[in-house]
């Protein structure tokens, strides 16, 4: 230094000072984020739970004590249900605050005022759907004494109580990195993480998808290749039986389209699908009848298949109060109960059951760009008004949207046709019933709690240690008029076209008992059409998983815990058992026929060979999974060719049918959906067709990686567990697993959806819980408990999960932290 | 010394502390031969300590990791990143003060 000016140095500093204090381009102000203080690096502090801490959150009634265990879950136990609620607020927050905040922020697409412009169509698609003016809407509209009320201030209570005594060495990572703060929480945002679970379980306009398909192969080829009614049948609901019930049909070619559908009225392309595996977002549920138990108790295992993230989306809890209150299980960051679990009498969970309750109706305007009424019978309304403004990371309005609303919902102007959108997530609530549920005694209280359940419809399965096990489909399902269908877009000048009621609950999907001994949803249709043919859904994914869980639940009449256990990941696929004889029959048939030259047929050999001797099952080290999903791709890409459209990247399949229907045209040599249109002069076969894909799939597959004997599935297959912001370091990526598209623990598409949480409980007379979720109880990426439940996760262990009645009840040792929380005026 | 002064800053004011207490030291110092690499290596230092005086080795580690490839830097790079940021506050900071006190000649100071 002492060869360089002190102007030099001068400059320098300068230049620091600017990069500490401001930072430059993406690069964040370095010295607050360095800071070893009050920087990044004070969440290496807060890794670890303080032993003994005491707090106060306000309005506290009485002392709660929180206990965590060696799991880090906090099991809570206070005199009333609010203060457990408030406790559950003040520690949820302390494990997951900026998860909470970025969940509420996606609801209410405010995200851009954390993430810049970005995220800023993101954020008006969201307010476009109107989330959060629908939960202020409902809570504006809420019994100030009603326990969703109560729950949900005692709640706030506690988070804020966390962020109000936030010292700058608390706040977590991301905040820094955002160069952002924790904003205060508002009871009302518990109801908008209940309607963003809604846009994540009910959000499907198939109307879109199926106009610009009719547009292009023609209603009738639509309405088969997309049927109302799964062409495979394996109920929810036990009906007459045999299952699972092959209704094969013959599918109609492609035709015109009706001189009424024309593609310049339908938006832009949305969805195309074929890479995202069809399952890729699902569950399973089943319960099992104390007569088919080893034990003779009731068994019940779920395990929901959603977004793995990193925070996971659960936060696992024990709450326990008077009034009834002794629950365990998991929580969602910003909800005040536990969603799926079980208490000392009952276990229950849910799977989605994607029923149709968004429906689209085409409107008349009476102004292209600045309406003011839409037309209905006869006479003009008018339309409501909501402005929406976009605020970006310093405060500066990046845009401002006029949302439009008729009596059914918001409009939307994407194409040229206008459409109102009725969604019933933006009109009910259930967290009422989520409340009561967890408070049950036995199967038919729950049931009772659950009738309140409005949307997203759930398929609940519970039971109870008398032995009672029941499942029943729940939510309000729309009646419409005229032949009930929801799936097509509706005239919106007549109110004719409105929804006239809702299912009364005796005709919900529902078993109680059953004789067979268990049930069993993986989201498949849940009634028989031929017990109800009445319209709840369209396009239901294919039930493969409840095929094969239905199978081995069968065949093992002395069922255990440990046995649920492996069912939870068994790699077995009764897709590939379906699929796989029918692709080896035909290419048989092919390679005798001597299709193409003798390359080929060597080839077709091999793949065949190769297929032949797989076990159809997905585990880590398979490689006839890699053989017979390249196969599957390439047929698809190769049969459904009149699918295909001009997205403004590249050319794209609108929708790809379920594998039912591929069963369809497999059993169909004659079908001319097997003729490729790109193809001029010549037309292909079936037996062509899938030669030319077995053989393309063995080349894709040596090509990718290597010799046969090198190929592996998790080499081809991964789960993808993001964290909220998508930084690869904060993530956990490329990790093997075991499973498929369509197995009972399903990995498809880009890995990033699955089994968030595996649960199996036995009613015993003490109940006894077992789980798992992948990631850890903590969203501070430095704490030992932010990943530490994966490894177990991965290879399909479930943890087990402690229950005690009181907070004496822990072995020492057993309990790393402690916090008593205290009223404010106690402290 | 300085690092006790840096990282006592450092915790009750700020990071800015750094280039003040830089300042001030060449300030003070005057003249020396490695006057600013004192100052830097008193600085790194200080924060170093600070580091490992506020959390265990483990949850720093692990932050270094996945904070530091937040930043595209492997873990010891990161923690490297820091203190280096230190230094090179506190030795430019020192270097200027020093310069204050002789009435910043334009050139260079002799050795000694």
């Amino acid at each position: 230094m002492r060869f360089v000016p002190p102007a030099l140095s001068g400059l320098v500093l300068l230049a620091l000072l600017w990069l500490g204090f401001f930072g430059a381009g993406p690069v964040p102000p370095v010295g607050l984020v360095l800071d070893p203080w009050r920087g990044v690096w004070a969440a290496a502090a807060s890794a670890d739970l303080p032993p003994q801490p005491l707090a106060a959150i306000p309005g506290l009634m009485d002392t709660v004590r929180v206990v965590y265990d060696d799991r880090a879950v906090p099991h809570i136990f206070a005199r009333s249900e609010t203060d457990a609620y408030r406790a559950l607020g003040y520690v949820v927050a302390r494990d997951r605050l900026f998860q909470l905040e970025m969940q509420t922020r996606a609801s209410a697409g405010t995200l851009s005022e954390v993430l810049g412009r970005p995220v800023l169509e993101a954020d008006r698609m969201q307010r476009a759907l109107g989330l959060a003016w629908s939960a202020e809407r409902e809570w504006a509209a809420v019994d100030t004494a009603s326990a969703v009320a109560r729950a949900a201030r005692a709640y706030a209570d506690g988070v804020n109580a966390w962020i109000d005594h936030l010292t700058p060495r608390d706040v977590p990572l991301e905040y820094h990195l955002l160069r952002s703060r924790p904003q205060r929480w508002k009871p009302q945002y518990t109801l908008y993480l209940m309607k963003r679970m809604g846009y994540t379980l009910a959000f499907s306009t198939e109307e879109r998808q199926r106009d610009r398909l009719a547009a292009m192969i023609g209603d009738s080829a639509v309405s088969a290749l997309f049927p109302v009614h799964a062409p495979i049948q394996e109920p929810i609901q036990p009906g007459p039986g045999p299952y699972p019930r092959y209704d094969v049909r013959r599918l109609p070619p492609p035709s015109q389209p009706p001189p009424s559908v024309a593609l310049h009225r339908l938006p832009p392309l949305e969805v195309a699908s074929g890479e995202a595996g069809e399952d890729a977002v699902g569950s399973n549920n089943w319960a099992v009848s104390p007569r088919r138990s080893a034990t003779g108790h009731a068994l019940l295992a779920g395990d929901p298949h959603l977004d793995l993230t990193l925070p996971s989306i659960w936060y696992e809890v024990h709450l326990s109060a008077g009034e009834g209150l002794d629950v365990y299980g998991v929580t969602i960051p910003g909800v005040p109960s536990v969603v799926i679990g079980f208490n000392r009498d009952i276990a229950w969970s849910f799977t989605n059951t994607g029923s149709d309750v968004l429906d689209l109706y085409a409107e008349t305007l009476n102004h292209r760009t600045h309406p003011t009424a839409y037309r209905l019978d006869g006479s003009w309304r008018p339309l409501d008004l909501r402005i929406e403004r976009y605020l970006g990371t310093r405060g500066e309005v990046l845009a401002v949207d006029t949302i439009y609303h008729t009596h059914r919902g918001p409009v939307s102007f994407a194409g040229s046709q206008p459409t109102s959108m009725r969604w019933l997530v933006l009109e009910a609530g259930s967290t009422q019933a989520l409340l009561q549920a967890q408070k049950a005694h036995s199967v038919d209280q729950w049931l009772r709690a659950m009738e309140s359940f409005r949307t997203p419809a759930q398929n609940g399965v519970v039971a109870d240690r008398s032995g009672t096990i029941a499942i029943r489909s729940t939510g309000a399902f729309p009646l419409r008029p005229g032949d009930g269908r929801g799936d097509r877009l509706r005239d919106g000048t007549t109110s004719r076209s409105d929804w006239t009621g809702y299912w009364p609950l005796t005709r919900y999907p529902f078993s109680r008992n059953p004789s067979q001994g268990y049930l069993v949803s993986a989201n498949q249709e849940p009634k028989d059409p031929r017990v109800d043919p009445g319209y709840l859904g369209s396009d239901w994914p294919p039930p493969w998983r409840a095929i094969r869980i239905n199978q081995l639940l069968a065949a093992d009449s002395q069922v255990t815990v440990d046995a649920m256990r492996r069912l939870q990941t068994d790699p077995g696929s009764a897709r590939a058992d379906a699929v796989v004889p029918l692709l080896i029959q035909i290419g048989r048939a092919a390679e005798a026929a001597g299709t193409g030259g003798a390359a080929d047929t060597a080839a077709l050999r091999q793949a065949l060979d190769l297929l032949a001797q797989w076990d159809r099952r997905y585990t880590r080290d398979d490689a006839g999974a890699v053989l017979f999903e390249f196969t599957v791709q390439e047929l698809q890409n190769r049969l459904w060719d009149e699918l295909l459209a001009h997205s403004p990247m590249a050319l794209r399949r609108v929708a790809t049918p379920g594998d039912a229907v591929l069963l369809e045209a497999l059993r169909d040599s004659l079908t001319p959906w097997w003729d490729d249109r790109r193809t001029a002069g010549a037309v292909e076969g079936r037996d062509d067709v899938v030669a030319a894909s077995l053989t393309a799939a063995l080349a894709r597959a040596r090509q990718a990686l290597g010799d046969p004997a090198k190929w592996r599935w998790d080499r081809v297959q991964h789960a993808n567990i993001y964290h909220l912001l998508q930084l690869p370091s904060l993530s956990a990526l490329d990790l093997p697993v075991q499973g498929g598209p369509s197995t009972i623990s399903p990995s498809s598409g880009n890995g990033r959806h699955g089994p968030s949480w595996r649960m199996v409980v036995e009613l015993g007379p003490e109940v006894k819980g077992f789980g798992i979720y992948p990631g850890g109880q903590s969203g501070n990426p430095a704490s030992a408990r932010y990943l530490d439940r994966l490894p177990r996760w991965l290879s399909g262990q479930l943890d087990t999960l402690r229950f005690p009645r009181s907070a004496d009840e822990f072995p020492a040792g057993q309990t790393p932290a402690r916090l008593t929380l205290t009223g404010t005026g106690e402290r | 010394m300085l690092a006790v002064l840096i990282a006592a800053g450092t915790m009750n004011l700020g990071w800015w502390c750094v280039p003040v207490l830089g300042v001030l030291y060449g300030a003070a110092r005057g003249t020396g031969e490695d006057l600013a690499l004192e100052a830097g290596v008193g600085a790194a230092l200080g924060w170093a300590g600070v580091l490992g005086w506020s959390a265990p080795p483990g949850p720093l580690w692990q932050l270094a990791v996945r904070a530091g490839g937040v930043f595209g830097l492997p873990g010891w790079a990161f923690i490297a990143t820091t203190l280096l940021f230190a230094g090179l506050l506190a030795a430019t900071a020192a270097h200027l003060g020093s310069g204050a006190r002789r009435g910043f000649p334009l050139r260079p100071h002799p050795p000694g």
